[in-house]
């Protein structure tokens, strides 16, 4: 690390609110990247006579495992499981619920309360909350985070080109850009989403669609600043090109100005896709996400476990990236002075 | 007795110590010079007289009339400040409000100290400080004047209180030369005339030598001397015949929309031989440069080694580059701070070549007279005069036949500046480099150049051998900026001058 990134690293860390942001939010995306091995209704390792099974990562059948059916095991089944206990053993996760495993022996309404069996209750089809809630955040930081980058990445480019260049390219992407920030993107969700079923790619790519404009001025007043240094002339003079240019020369300084906007970049888009989920309009019924949830808790007041959770799971999200945003920001900011 | 006295003055910064026990003494009516280079400590001495630094810690002594500045209340401070001791900075422009006039902004002053503000004061003061066009001044805006007039529109408005003492902090290191001396000039007067006490904080040796009565040389944050050495004798270069014409330049004319920045530009430069463009900031000499380069679009002809530089493109175009490199005035600035000085001199090198550079590079680096043990390092931890160095020995490994040099001296101090040239002119006789020579410092002029352009808001008004051009100039703006340049030197002003 050069002189200058331990600076901003310390003065990130002197933030304490920004540093244990980011720790929190490290936590909840290593949990809800586990969240196959942490809440899944296959067990982890099945020993079943003299074979070793890993259900959750290779299918097993049904006879394999002393049934008669030639489809996949169902591990809730009594017949299966005494099948298992009588012939080996096998290790179940610590939430035996998938998003989508319906609790047929569950005693009592839907939804049901918390209680050992299901730590935050179960939603209004007898699905596990904690497990929906575990798969949903996953989905809702793994499109976060791609959808962020594929951002990005599109908006760095575009802005690169309209500020090195500058002139007439400066002046058509520009009226270009206002064009598109003019275009509905509500009606034209809608639209889309009532053409086709919308999917995690498809939506992606809509949402992709109107986010990547967000970091194209700042890049581009970036490159249009930093073209006239007089670093930049005199690798010109040199005769290097103007790609060689671009990406040794003037990026480096370009992206020190975007990091801090990455983390508003990501909230934006939970909160977008939750938003989305909310209204009917995001993925497919039955996807675990956190929109499908807010809207269950509205439809299920009686049932406070779910919107208490949903609530609390989202404000947390939030803010920890709002806050480590606000570190970001703060730390790479040139005016402030690390105060020792 | 004295007006102003720092006793054993130190000024603690967070955890740096820029001025560490110093003692200044100016008297009643004392022009008094504060010189050091940049770092020295000698602005913070000067912010620290009127306290100006709200986390700066200080030690010692400041007595103002006998009473202690350092152990007054701010209240009290608030009346000395402005009123009893004023202080004019280096970029006017900053310190004025563009959104009110100047008038308005000098009565604001007067309301301040004196209470009473009457058009006829003002009026007074812009006399005062020689602004001929009063009138029209008192109704400019801040940006309708020029570098010069808003320096002196600071002057009034320090004066308008009638202080006792003026600080100056660096007035004219902003400033053409012509400007700067004419500037000098005005306080020097207002000393004399008003009895005024003057501190005079700057860089630059040469233009304190003849103005002030007394001098402190500052260093590292202490008082380093009390008065300057002589100033370096005007060395001539022994002229040389040279070689081929390398470069030949017609009819370059650089337009910026409706302003003509450089008109017809016509010159022609030999293998061995320097050819120097002389003129103030704003005369169109660094677009001369810039346009040869191909970094302005200009109309014209530019011949290099027997081609057509203009018109080439592609591949081409990259290989004929290398036989016309630039050297930039801050060499700071044209150095990558992200990349290490092997890194930006490997650039150029590894456009036209394969493989590893790092034998090339060294070669480059000892041509400049720089360790290649440098390589690894980054542009930030280098002096002055290594960047220079660094960003010739990345012109150089390109084996260019032109070397263009826009103001390669100017920031340097006069010991730096004195090596650079003298490795200037040794790379030449080796190498047989043709130079142009860009700077708006007629000394190193007089020590580069063969031929002298003198370029004035891009009109090229005098052209001819430098021999010819110092001894016997023939338009009266070379005269000018001849006379300006040498002011501060006894013998060679004479000459030169053509004003009392």
């Amino acid at each position: 690390m050069t002189g200058l990134a331990k600076r901003r690293w310390q003065q990130f860390r002197a933030n304490r609110l920004a540093y244990r942001s980011l720790l929190v939010f490290i936590g909840m995306l290593l949990v809800s990247v586990l969240a196959p091995i942490l809440a899944n209704d296959k067990p982890l390792i099945v020993r079943y006579q003299d074979t070793v099974y890993f259900p959750v990562v290779e299918v097993v059948w049904d006879n394999q495992l002393g049934g008669s059916l030639p489809t996949e095991a169902d591990y809730h089944d009594p017949d299966t499981r005494r099948q298992i206990r009588q012939n080996g053993w096998m290790i179940m996760p610590p939430i035996p619920w998938s998003y989508d495993t319906i609790d047929f022996e569950a005693t009592g309404v839907f939804p049901g309360a918390p209680d050992r069996r299901h730590w935050l209750g179960t939603d209004d089809q007898g699905r596990d909350i904690l497990a929906r809630l575990l798969y949903g955040l996953r989905l809702s930081l793994v499109f976060g985070l791609i959808l962020t980058v594929c951002s990005a990445g599109i908006g760095i480019f575009v802005g690169a080109v309209q500020g090195y260049f500058g002139g007439k390219t400066d002046l058509f992407l520009g009226r270009l850009l206002e064009m598109w920030g003019s275009l509905p993107q509500l009606f034209i969700l809608i639209i889309v989403s009532s053409l086709i079923v919308p999917g995690f790619g498809t939506l992606l790519g809509v949402l992709l669609f109107f986010s990547w404009t967000t970091l194209v001025p700042v890049v581009r007043a970036e490159f249009l600043r930093t073209r006239h240094l007089e670093y930049v002339q005199a690798a010109r003079v040199l005769g290097v090109s103007d790609r060689v240019i671009m990406f040794r020369h003037i990026l480096p300084n370009a992206l020190v100005a975007t990091i801090a906007y990455l983390p508003f970049m990501m909230s934006g888009a939970v909160v977008a896709l939750s938003a989305l989920d909310f209204l009917g309009l995001g993925l497919p019924p039955g996807t675990p996400s956190l929109g499908d949830m807010i809207r269950q808790g509205k439809e299920n007041l009686q049932a406070p476990w779910i919107g208490v959770t949903i609530f609390v799971t989202l404000t947390a999200v939030l803010s920890a990236l709002l806050f480590i945003g606000e570190g970001v920001r703060d730390a790479f900011d040139p005016h402030r002075e690390v105060r020792s | 007795m004295n007006l102003l006295a720092l006793q054993k003055v130190s000024v603690r910064l967070s955890r740096f110590r820029p001025v560490r026990g110093i003692s200044v003494a100016v008297k009643k009516g004392e022009f008094v010079g504060l010189v050091g280079a940049s770092g020295s400590g000698k602005s913070t001495a000067a912010m620290a007289i009127l306290r100006l630094q709200d986390q700066a810690r200080y030690s010692g002594r400041i007595l103002f009339r006998g009473r202690d500045l350092l152990a007054l209340s701010e209240k009290e401070m608030q009346r000395i400040r402005g009123r009893r001791i004023a202080m004019i900075f280096q970029e006017p422009m900053t310190s004025l409000n563009p959104l009110h006039t100047v008038g308005r902004q000098i009565g604001e002053v007067l309301r301040l100290h004196i209470g009473k503000v009457s058009r006829q004061r003002i009026m007074q003061l812009l006399q005062l400080v020689e602004l001929s066009d009063g009138d029209r001044i008192y109704r400019s805006y801040p940006h309708e004047l020029s570098g010069g007039q808003r320096q002196r529109v600071m002057i009034a408005m320090a004066l308008a209180g009638k202080p006792d003492l003026l600080i100056a902090d660096e007035p004219t290191t902003a400033l053409d030369v012509t400007v700067q001396a004419q500037i000098l000039r005005l306080l020097k007067k207002l000393q004399k005339k008003m009895g005024l006490s003057i501190l005079f904080i700057t860089h630059d040796l040469s233009i304190i030598r003849r103005l002030a009565d007394r001098v402190y040389v500052m260093k590292y944050g202490k008082i380093a001397a009390t008065r300057i050495p002589p100033p370096p004798p005007i060395q001539r270069r022994q002229t040389s015949a040279g070689g081929a014409t390398v470069l030949s330049v017609r009819e370059l004319t650089v337009q910026y929309g409706q302003m003509t920045a450089a008109r017809a530009v016509s010159f022609a430069l030999k293998a061995g031989r320097t050819t120097a463009i002389v003129g103030e900031s704003g005369s169109g000499k660094s677009t001369v440069a810039r346009a040869l380069v191909r970094l302005v679009p200009a109309m014209g002809e530019v011949i290099l080694n027997g081609r057509d530089f203009w018109a080439l493109r592609g591949r081409e175009l990259v290989s004929a580059r290398a036989g016309m490199q630039m050297v930039f005035q801050d060499a700071g600035a044209s150095l990558n701070p992200r990349l290490s000085v092997g890194q930006l001199i490997a650039e150029g090198w590894s456009l036209l070549h394969r493989g590893s550079a790092e034998r090339a590079v060294a070669e480059a680096l000892q041509a400049v007279g720089l360790d290649p043990e440098i390589m690894g390092r980054y542009p930030h931890e280098l002096s002055g005069g290594q960047r220079t160095r660094v960003a010739l020995a990345r012109a150089l490994i390109m084996r260019p036949s032109v070397l263009i040099l826009d103001e390669v001296t100017s920031s340097l101090d006069i010991r730096t500046q004195q090596q650079i040239m003298d490795l200037l002119n040794r790379l030449q006789a080796e190498l047989g480099l043709a130079y142009l020579f860009i700077s708006h410092d007629m000394r190193a002029v007089r020590a580069m150049a063969d031929d002298v352009l003198v370029m004035r808001r891009g009109d090229v008004v005098e052209a001819g051998s430098a021999d010819q051009v110092f001894q016997c100039p023939r338009h009266t703006y070379t005269r000018q900026l001849l006379a300006d340049s040498f002011w501060d030197d006894g013998a060679e002003t004479s000459s030169y001058n053509s004003r009392p």
